[in-house]
């Protein structure tokens, strides 16, 4: 058995079949006694997802109370009526709800995510003695996660929908919450059945739906021409810093009442700040080390404007943001190498990290760049304070009133989900009112702080404060004491050379040569597929034509990954369409979906290089 | 400027309950995406796809928007062809329909013929409006739903309506006549099918024709037809006595198929018409209903000779429904045939007061009676 094991949060493993290699002893299991295939099952688990090998019972129960089986075989006949990619069960029951869908063709093709709620061991340890678990592993795509308590339900779901392609798949993926539970996990259902929905509604915010906001990430990074080469990168300060301490300080409310105390302490730590808070930091007599940015608007420099001049202050940016926004800053520019698709794009061979998607969220990723040992957060409140204050005394302008406008359409029923206002845990007690868009950055924080761990702890000073959001991974703990030694700061530089200018300047040079090439091509097929009628065409040969239009082999190799990226947001979208168009019972309408969906691709991509050329002439101007 | 009516309308779309919370936000995420694509294309980009969640929240969130707005006046419209009458009833009450709809008037109390809609469909010179009005019409008169009226919106850009017009139709009094007419159509109009569920209108088409063979004519449509449809097809055959063709139709059939239910019954009964006993109880098994199983099971045993399952069957159909004259009369046959005469006489002695309107059983239960519980 190699199932393919994937850590969560919490160190909650998820247990996967994706590999769908199931061990060759699997048939000898068939006779073997449940007991015995119970304990080997535990063996398997404990390598594979030890978290829930840990959860079972040291002996196999051999009975447990029956559960009704019509309720799990009408959600079992619902799940598989149509051609959908994916299942997502809210609790295991019995596990016949598994036997169903082994059983039957469409529910062997679906990739099953299977919740399993702590009130249900006793039902899957029983399971395990009596099912072939490799077999059933082998014969379904089959996702096992063991969900402990409400908590931990915002891991497990983004674990089980990662990354752009899961998440667009979550658009074919059906729930199944009305097979039969034990009283108590019925219970539990009940209880995070809201939750999940909020979860996974939170998961398509985190696909882009705007081609052109991708675009100005590219074409952004395009402008900064050579000095993407020249100036240092994230890993040129990896560990520069290892075994120190920083300060990370964002412009929530709470951040003014720390400024004397940062003053005082602040040559003895690194001090990593927000864009937005970098003049009140000047004002009030701080000069932090790094200032980061990460929002593309050219309107960003307003933050910085006035400031950059008066310091030494280095700013850690992604590429994607605008030239003005660096440009004050002279050489003390540092690129950030963010985890998006761009960045392979840019260069390969640096390695890509989180960055989350605010200011805020990066001052932590950097000081876990630097290989910081303990790091305060300040100001990450990433909510309301009671009085309705969102940021800090001397935070800029632009930040306070572009929040205050975007704030008037605030609602706790908004169909934007970045505009909803929210209930969010505060410390010390009690909730917060925050927006969408901070749970966000909120979940992004906390996913930084998790990939830290064991090597930067963060301490929230909020925590101590009482104040503030609750950021799960962090400790509670006030500013530390001056101590008198400072400590020694310097700046690397980077090593470079002109063929790495030169290969880079190529790629650049050749994209407007591979905008034609895409749109000659794309021509063609749409041509091609103007003649596809339904019921013409196979599953071979609709996906055969999927294949020719993926932008990715049209365009020159070493552009590939710029055009996956830019057009990213098209295809995402359409694969959301796609996806949820598979909720259909027959392969014809499959196919014929696929087919109008491509159409769209294929009317579309041409029509937005049309709008984008002319910019992306200007932008390869440093490239001439 | 306020539109008080306005805002009044967007308060109700607001407290309407939508669909769960993430098809919701898919529907919203694509209704973005589109958008976003059509700022920067200046195409359609889909945007004429849009279904009425998607335009309700369009609405919702687009504060500025009058009343004339085309995705304001779209909404009502497509609440008309998507059936979600409550929307144009509440925009009607606040009067935001635009004047213009003239067509609102007559299409609401609309009780002539179908000639006489389509002619004043023909006086709707915008194509959206004819789809709204046609739904409107219909609403409360569908026997107004004919092949003419659908083929008026059999093409790809009204197959919407098509859909809506042929449901309403297989349901009125023309349901068959329709039924073998768009059976035909939809053939050369595959697109048209397409637009929704193939398998589900192909099965609803079968069932309410009247062909005798309607597979022929599914044939056309390949794997588009699925196991409603062959479903509905096995059940053609077995109405019109060829049980082996309903049998081989749906005995493979697969346990998890949303047909599955309808299929088992089908082939327990095309096998007991093919006097395959043993087939049709395997079948008979599986079958949800219990009263349809006892009744299969039953006619097994009948068919087998098998008296004592055939007692057991009826003894439990009868507990289960007392008041059912042929299970009443089933059960004393079979009793007073086993020489159980006492207990024959008992049941109808019981049941005489129960059936005391019922002519045909009193016949029955008469000469049990008067023949005492010894039956002599």
């Amino acid at each position: 058995m190699t199932s393919v094991q994937t850590p969560l949060a919490g160190g909650v493993p998820a247990l996967s079949s994706n590999g769908r290699t199931a061990n060759q002893g699997s048939r000898a299991m068939n006779d073997m006694p449940s007991a015995q295939r119970y304990q080997q099952a535990r063996v398997m688990l404990q390598q594979q997802a030890p978290v829930i090998a840990q959860a079972l019972p040291e002996q196999w129960p051999a009975s447990v109370p029956t559960l009704p089986q019509r309720p799990t075989l009408d959600a079992a006949r619902l799940a598989t009526s149509t051609l959908n990619e994916g299942l997502l069960l809210i609790g295991l029951g019995d596990g016949s709800i598994l036997q169903f869908l082994r059983g039957d063709a469409n529910g062997r093709s679906k990739l099953v995510h299977v919740l399993v709620l702590m009130p249900e061991i006793p039902h899957f340890a029983h399971l395990l003695g009596i099912v072939d678990l490799p077999l059933l592993f082998k014969e379904l795509h089959l996702s096992l996660h063991l969900v402990l308590n409400a908590n931990e339900l915002g891991s497990v779901i983004s674990r089980a929908f990662t990354n752009h392609g899961q998440i667009a798949r979550l658009a074919g993926t059906r729930t199944v919450d009305t097979h039969a539970l034990a009283p108590n996990a019925e219970r539990m259902r009940d209880e995070i059945h809201p939750a999940i929905g909020k979860l996974l509604l939170e998961r398509y915010d985190c696909l882009g739906n705007d081609v052109y906001d991708t675009f100005l990430g590219a074409k952004h990074a395009l402008m900064h021409g050579r000095k993407i080469i020249t100036q240092p990168r994230s890993s040129d300060y990896a560990y520069r810093y290892a075994g120190k301490s920083a300060l990370c300080i964002a412009s929530g409310p709470s951040v003014s009442a720390h400024y004397e105390r940062i003053r005082e302490i602040q040559h003895e730590h690194v001090i990593i700040c927000a864009d937005s808070i970098l003049g009140g930091l000047l004002k009030n007599g701080i000069e932090p080390d790094f200032v980061c940015m990460v929002e593309r608007p050219d309107v960003m420099h307003a933050l910085i404007d006035g400031h950059a001049e008066q310091c030494r202050t280095v700013i850690f940016a992604l590429p994607v943001v605008h030239p003005t926004s660096v440009i004050p800053f002279g050489e003390r520019v540092a690129w950030f190498w963010n985890a998006d698709d761009l960045y392979p794009w840019l260069d390969a061979n640096e390695p890509r990290l989180s960055s989350g998607r605010s200011a805020g969220t990066i001052t932590a990723s950097v000081a876990g760049l630097l290989g910081i040992k303990e790091a305060w957060l300040l100001g990450h409140d990433l909510a309301y304070r009671n009085d309705g204050q969102s940021h800090g005394v001397g935070t800029a302008p632009l930040a306070v009133e572009s929040q205050a406008e975007w704030a008037k359409d605030l609602s706790r029923t908004s169909a934007n989900y970045h505009k909803r206002l929210i209930d969010t845990p505060k410390n010390g007690g009690g909730y917060l009112q925050t927006t969408g868009v901070w749970e966000i950055f909120r979940s992004d924080i906390e996913g930084i702080i998790q990939s830290y761990q064991g090597r930067t702890t963060f301490i929230n000073v909020n925590a101590a404060d009482e104040v503030g959001a609750v950021i799960k991974g962090t400790t509670a703990g006030g500013l530390p004491l001056a101590t008198g030694v400072a400590l020694e700061k310097s700046h690397p530089q980077r090593a470079w050379n002109e063929t790495q200018w030169e290969t880079y300047r190529s790629r650049g040079r050749q994209l407007l040569a591979d905008f034609a090439t895409v749109q000659e091509r794309f021509k063609e097929y749409d041509l091609e597929l103007a003649t596809w009628r339904p019921l013409s065409h196979d599953r071979e040969a609709v996906e055969s034509m999927g294949k020719k239009i993926d932008l990715g082999t049209i365009v020159s190799p070493e552009n590939a990954a710029w055009f996956t990226y830019v057009f990213r947001a098209a295809l995402r979208n359409l694969m959301v369409k796609l996806h949820h168009n598979t909720f259909v019972r027959t392969m014809a309408e499959r196919n014929w979906n696929q087919v109008q969906i491509m159409r769209l691709y294929l009317h579309s991509v041409p029509s937005l290089i049309e709008r984008l050329r002319p910019e992306l002439e200007l932008a390869l101007k440093e490239f001439t | 400027m306020s539109d008080e009516a306005l805002d009044r309308f967007r308060a109700f779309l607001a407290t309407r309950s939508t669909t769960g919370a993430t098809e919701r936000d898919l529907l919203l995420h694509e209704m973005g995406a589109t958008i976003n694509r059509h700022r920067l294309t200046g195409r359609e980009e889909g945007m004429h796809a849009f279904n009425t969640t998607q335009l309700c929240e369009l609405v919702l969130g687009q504060r500025a928007w009058s009343r004339d707005q085309p995705f304001v006046t779209g909404l009502m419209l497509s609440a008309l062809v998507d059936g979600e009458f409550e929307i144009y009833d509440k925009a009607k009450s606040e009067g935001l329909l635009p004047t213009t709809w003239t067509w609102s008037a007559w299409a609401e109390g609309f009780a002539g013929e179908e000639g006489d809609l389509r002619r004043l469909m023909g006086s709707i010179p915008a194509v959206r409006e004819r789809c709204g009005a046609a739904c409107l019409a219909v609403r409360g008169n569908p026997a107004v739903v004919g092949s003419a009226l659908l083929g008026d919106f059999c093409n790809v850009h009204m197959a919407k309506v098509y859909h809506r017009l042929l449901r309403v139709g297989l349901a009125g009094p023309r349901g068959s006549e329709i039924a073998d007419h768009e059976l035909s159509r939809l053939a050369g109009c595959l697109e048209v099918l397409f637009a929704e569920d193939t398998d589900a209108t192909l099965a609803a088409l079968v069932q309410s024709s009247s062909i005798d063979h309607p597979e022929i004519l599914v044939a056309a449509f390949k794997d588009a037809a699925g196991d409603l449809t062959r479903t509905a097809i096995a059940q053609r055959h077995l109405e019109r006595n060829r049980p082996l063709e309903a049998l081989s139709l749906v005995q493979d059939l697969r346990f998890l198929s949303p047909a599955y239910d309808q299929a088992i019954l089908i082939a327990a009964l095309a096998a007991l018409e093919c006097g395959k006993f043993e087939k049709a109880e395997f079948y008979s098994r599986s079958i949800a209903n219990e009263d349809t199983r006892l009744k299969i099971v039953t006619r097994i045993a009948q068919g087998n000779g098998d008296t004592g399952v055939e007692l057991d069957a009826l003894t439990r159909l009868y507990e289960r429904s007392p008041q059912d004259a042929q299970i009443f009369v089933m059960l004393i046959n079979v009793l007073r045939r086993i020489g159980q005469t006492a207990l024959a006489f008992a049941l109808c002695a019981e049941a005489q007061e129960r059936f005391h309107n019922d002519p045909m059983i009193a016949r029955i239960i008469r000469p049990i009676l008067a023949q005492g519980p010894g039956g002599t």
